[in-house]
């Protein structure tokens, strides 16, 4: 089992988290879709220092020695899931940057070239004849 | 027919102005525009002093993402054909009335200038042969086709894969992958043999050391590219 003095340090340090990330999303630094995100893992690991019991049928079942790796072994997972759906948005937002920076370089182009015609970019109309 | 010769260029300062004039005197039917991906040379200076045709990417964005610049442009202007030519003196612009002239006859949707049809000029270093041999190996296992210079970076498009290639366009290493792609969407790719020169000034993009993860990912990107449709 877990002993009162880790279950209250975890607890501790969650809620701190916790405080910080709602400091943070009031300062507007983090957009609420990734808050929420560290918020439920933050959650779930408070509820799981909580009720150390209810661990204790999980760890069986996954053949986890304790529940003390039990929560570690969440936490982390669920740590995961938040890093790697940040690779997806980091992706995104590189492809909206490619695409932003090809689109100024050509209007740059068109702008010294005298040319002011605004081009639709609409799928198959993209490249009116000229 | 507006036909426009798109040369990427990083650091190309040493050999830009021979292959401009390569392309007004050998290819006068075409237009040309040179895109400058964040040259940390004279690159820049040099397009403005000599009045060329440019874009300035604000950012750098590879070799990928300056190529398909290209092909935007290209798609925003009404041209018909874009071709992919190398600002480092490897490629001849004699060539290139000729691969738009393949690409009406056989209706091709892309001309690649391939080496090793004739295997004559420079042939690349034997260590590059054997990856490109392999990558010609694993197209032919994932579509079926032949291409004998896969890595080839004088490709001639119409404007079919154009927009095609304005909406997706993989970032590094693109040639090998792109091929893949179309060829598994049933375009019709040809090759028409060229002969190429040692590079100039400048170095490869693809070095050793890199060229373990260069393998690898367009490898692995070419599978993909056959699983995505």
């Amino acid at each position: 089992m877990m002993s009162l003095r880790l279950q209250l340090g975890i607890i501790f340090i969650m809620l701190v988290v916790a405080g910080s990330i709602v400091h943070f999303l009031r300062r507007k630094r983090i957009d609420f879709r990734y808050a929420l995100a560290w918020l439920f893992v933050d959650i779930i690991i408070i509820v799981m220092a909580i009720f150390p019991q209810a661990m204790v049928g999980l760890s069986d079942i996954l053949g986890v020695a304790s529940p003390v790796n039990m929560v570690l072994f969440v936490g982390l997972c669920l740590a995961l899931v938040v890093i790697f759906s940040l690779s997806m948005s980091v992706s995104r937002l590189a492809d909206k940057v490619r695409k932003l920076s090809q689109e100024i370089a050509i209007i740059r182009k068109d702008m010294f070239d005298g040319d002011n015609r605004v081009r639709e970019e609409i799928k198959g109309n993209g490249g009116e004849a000229e | 027919m507006k036909k426009l010769v798109i040369i990427p260029a990083f650091n190309e300062e040493g050999n830009l102005e021979k292959t401009i004039r390569d392309i007004k005197e050998n290819a006068p039917a075409f237009d040309y525009v040179i895109i400058n991906d964040c040259s940390t040379d004279g690159t820049l200076a040099m397009c403005r002093r000599h009045g060329f045709s440019y874009l300035n990417l604000p950012v750098n964005l590879g070799i990928g993402g300056a190529v398909q610049t290209g092909y935007r442009y290209a798609y925003y202007h009404g041209y018909d054909i874009a071709v992919q030519f190398d600002g480092d003196g490897q490629h001849s612009a004699s060539y290139l009335p000729e691969m738009a002239k393949q690409m009406e006859e056989t209706e091709s949707d892309m001309v690649i200038g391939s080496r090793f049809i004739t295997k004559e000029g420079f042939q690349s270093s034997s260590l590059r042969r054997v990856g490109i041999r392999y990558f010609t190996l694993l197209i032919r296992i994932l579509t079926g086709k032949k291409i004998t210079d896969p890595t080839s970076g004088m490709r001639m498009i119409n404007r079919k894969l154009m927009e095609k290639f304005t909406e997706e366009y993989p970032k590094d290493y693109p040639e090998p992958e792109s091929v893949v792609t179309i060829l598994s969407e049933k375009h019709r790719v040809t090759e028409m043999p060229v002969i190429m020169h040692e590079r100039g000034e400048g170095n490869s993009s693809i070095s050793l050391r890199n060229g373990v993860y260069y393998m690898v990912k367009v490898s692995f990107a070419m599978v993909i590219a056959r699983m995505k449709r």
